[in-house]
């Protein structure tokens, strides 16, 4: 098991970690998913990104600013790992989720052990939770059905799944 | 709408936008008119989107209802890729058939690269320019023709939470799954959008709209109603694949209805908060509407981010006025005395007011040097007669004008007390909708003349818009941009038909005194808009 998950895959593209932004994450996201545009989209749709570079909460703009995320500390680090996870995930299953939604509900249901890159891809080691429940602060946004359906489906998952961009999932339980 | 949107913003003719369902506020800088189109474009797009669908009316309701900042941000959230991603696309094709390709249009706004390019890869198998640009709006609005007015008036106003919508009903998602299913199914439904054109309309329009044609050849008026016979087959094509993915999506115009309730429910509970129901098909369909919608959100800063810091000065005699300004040239040489008139409540919208400040409704202005750095100094005029003193006391140094908001005309006594004496012409800075006097003109039948103006200089291009409709007393003025100006001549010539004419040759006798009032108002004042008289917004 690892304690930094996060690391093997930074690791594996070259990434400056003080400077992920929309170019690190276009590398990233070709080892991860298909859908490289929502993946590269949502730092820029997602609370995370250091000090002033947030979204507006309350408008639409559009500004020549830039945007990176810094993942040399815990929380940055933690928001990567969540979007690698929502991506993969969303990619092995075919959920048409935004990765918004599935990156606020899967630190509910499974949490990331491990992970490797070899010839062959991506492979994350997701250790489920074990009857996970909608937390409070989310039961505002999510519908408790939703979160039931995917909930019910990862539980299913027997073994490995292959990711479509190259690697798998692998599934463990308490 | 998409045509008219796409003929509005090309005729004729780092900025920056924002929008909320209020209104939208440009910083255009002025120096590349593509990039400025793009702007421009972008936002009137986030406004065409959310006036045309169901998310957009609870977006219109929940930014103006009090207490619901947090979920009118979640909601704002739940369709930010669907409108970024039309806003973008569309916007950048615009700008492309005015100004040809644009190679480096979106490298100065690099976070919108992957949204255009998702755009770019999920319509490339559909012919023609316009065809790419309809199938987007179809897709944006079918994404937010969602089933939430009517969770909202199931749950109530107050109690409606994202969580009551499933996944597959909120916009972005919807947009995730077409994404996901790649560009095949939009060439599809080109394709099935095409044959009903066909049989319909003939070939006419479709021929418009080939491999080599532009965006503006295929959004000529002409072929308006095939393009909106192609966008509805298009739309119920596309609906019927989200709703054997389980979404509940409405007819084209189905948000119309359920917008109309979802208005009187919010009138009934908190009264009325601006908000209008929802813009008809033809209404939609004209671009005189399209124009005036645009006109009654748009905000065109002229002083960066931040406005203008103003300050209240001592007041002085008329003789030492006179001597301030004289000494200052402002056109061929010779020095001008401008008089502002505002309302209070447009004095207080435009600048930063120093605390101590007063905001004097009539003023001579000039740049000062403060603690806090520059600032527009307001020399106040407390009574009509000191206006005759001082325009008597400058005498022919130079033009003397006073510049007046046209929101003041709404206070009869302030502006017969103040306007009607003053010397003539009168310039009236239009602050207000264009429908609260033209139409008022088109029923007596006024004779307008109008003339456009180029303002050139070393921050950038600006264009103006100059018409009477009293042979030359006053001069109703835009100081704005040249899209903004087409949306104007669109508003009148709309209106007033025949009568309203644009004419080069009157620019001659007031060539001086517009010069004057322009360089002024570019320089002193924060923004250009047609709010001041704070009209419910259009939807």
């Amino acid at each position: 098991m690892s304690d930094d998950p996060l690391k093997p895959l930074l690791d594996a593209v070259g990434i400056d970690e003080a400077h992920v932004g929309p170019a690190e994450m276009n590398t990233l996201a070709k080892r991860i998913t298909a859908a490289s545009e929502a993946f590269i989209l949502f730092p820029t749709l997602a609370p995370g990104l250091a000090d002033d570079q947030q979204r507006p909460p309350d408008y639409f703009e559009i500004h020549d600013r830039e945007w990176w995320i810094d993942a040399r500390g815990p929380a940055g680090r933690e928001y990567l790992t969540t979007l690698i996870t929502a991506a993969a995930i969303s990619d092995a299953f075919g959920l048409d989720h935004t990765l918004t939604w599935l990156a606020a509900v899967l630190p509910t249901m499974v949490t990331v052990t491990d992970a490797r890159v070899d010839e062959h891809g991506t492979h994350l080691t997701l250790r489920r939770q074990h009857a996970p429940a909608l937390p409070a602060e989310l039961a505002d946004e999510i519908h408790p059905q939703d979160f039931a359906d995917l909930a019910e489906a990862l539980a299913n998952v027997a073994g490995e799944v292959p990711l479509p961009a190259g690697g798998t999932l692998t599934f463990i339980d308490d | 709408m998409t045509e008219h949107l796409a003929r509005l913003c090309m005729d004729g003719a780092g900025s920056a936008g924002q929008y909320t369902p209020h209104a939208f506020d440009l910083r255009l800088l002025g120096t590349d008119q593509a990039t400025d189109h793009i702007v421009y474009a972008h936002e009137v797009h986030h406004a065409g989107l959310n006036d045309v669908t169901a998310w957009g009316s609870a977006l219109h309701v929940y930014a103006r209802l009090p207490d619901a900042e947090g979920l009118f941000a979640t909601l704002l959230n739940a369709c930010r890729t669907v409108h970024e991603s039309l806003a973008t696309f569309a916007s950048v094709q615009i700008a492309t058939a005015r100004h040809g390709p644009l190679d480096t249009a979106l490298a100065a706004y690099p976070q919108y690269v992957p949204l255009y390019r998702s755009v770019e890869r999920l319509t490339a198998q559909v012919e023609g320019a316009n065809r790419r640009q309809q199938i987007v709006n179809v897709l944006a609005r079918l994404c937010m023709q969602t089933p939430i007015i009517e969770a909202v008036l199931a749950a109530g106003l107050a109690e409606f939470r994202l969580a009551d919508l499933r996944e597959r009903d909120r916009p972005d998602a919807r947009w995730a799954l077409f994404l996901r299913r790649g560009p095949e199914l939009l060439a599809a439904t080109a394709r099935i959008a095409d044959q009903a054109l066909l049989a319909e309309h003939g070939e006419e329009a479709l021929n418009s709209d080939g491999l080599e044609s532009d965006l503006y050849v295929a959004t000529d008026r002409s072929h308006d109603a095939a393009w909106d016979y192609w966008e509805a087959a298009a739309y119920e094509h596309l609906r019927a694949a989200l709703v054997a993915a389980g979404g509940i999506t409405l007819p084209i115009n189905g948000h119309q209805e359920g917008t109309s309730r979802l208005v009187d429910v919010t009138r009934q509970e908190h009264g009325d908060l601006g908000i209008r129901a929802a813009m008809t098909d033809e209404q939609r369909s004209s671009d005189a509407e399209l124009a005036e919608s645009v006109l009654q959100q748009v905000r065109i800063r002229h002083s960066g981010d931040l406005r203008h810091r103003a300050v209240t000065m001592p007041s002085i005699p008329v003789d030492e006025m006179v001597d301030l300004m004289n000494g200052r040239p402002v056109v061929d040489d010779r020095p001008a005395m401008i008089v502002d008139v505002r309302s209070a409540d447009r004095l207080v919208d435009l600048y930063e007011w120093d605390p101590a400040s007063t905001p004097p409704r009539v003023a001579v202005r000039l740049f000062v040097d403060t603690d806090d750095g520059e600032a527009v100094g307001h020399l106040g005029l407390a009574q009509p007669a000191e206006l005759a003193q001082l325009a008597e006391r400058w005498g022919d140094r130079g033009p003397f004008i006073v510049c007046a908001g046209a929101s003041c005309l709404a206070d009869t006594e302030f502006s017969q007390q103040w306007l009607t004496t003053a010397p003539q012409p009168v310039f009236l800075l239009v602050d207000i909708e264009p429908g609260r006097f033209a139409r008022l003109w088109a029923g007596e039948n006024r004779s307008v003349v109008a003339v456009g103006v180029e303002v050139e200089d070393t921050s950038g291009r600006r264009e103006a818009l100059l018409f009477t409709a009293d042979e030359g007393k006053v001069w109703w003025c835009v100081v704005a941009d040249d899209v903004t100006v087409r949306f104007m001549i669109e508003y009148l010539s709309a209106h007033l038909g025949s009568a309203f004419r644009v004419d080069p040759a009157a620019f001659d006798p007031i060539r001086q005194q517009t010069v004057a009032v322009l360089t002024h108002v570019l320089a002193t004042e924060s923004f250009t808009s047609f709010d001041a008289l704070r009209s419910p917004r259009v939807r």
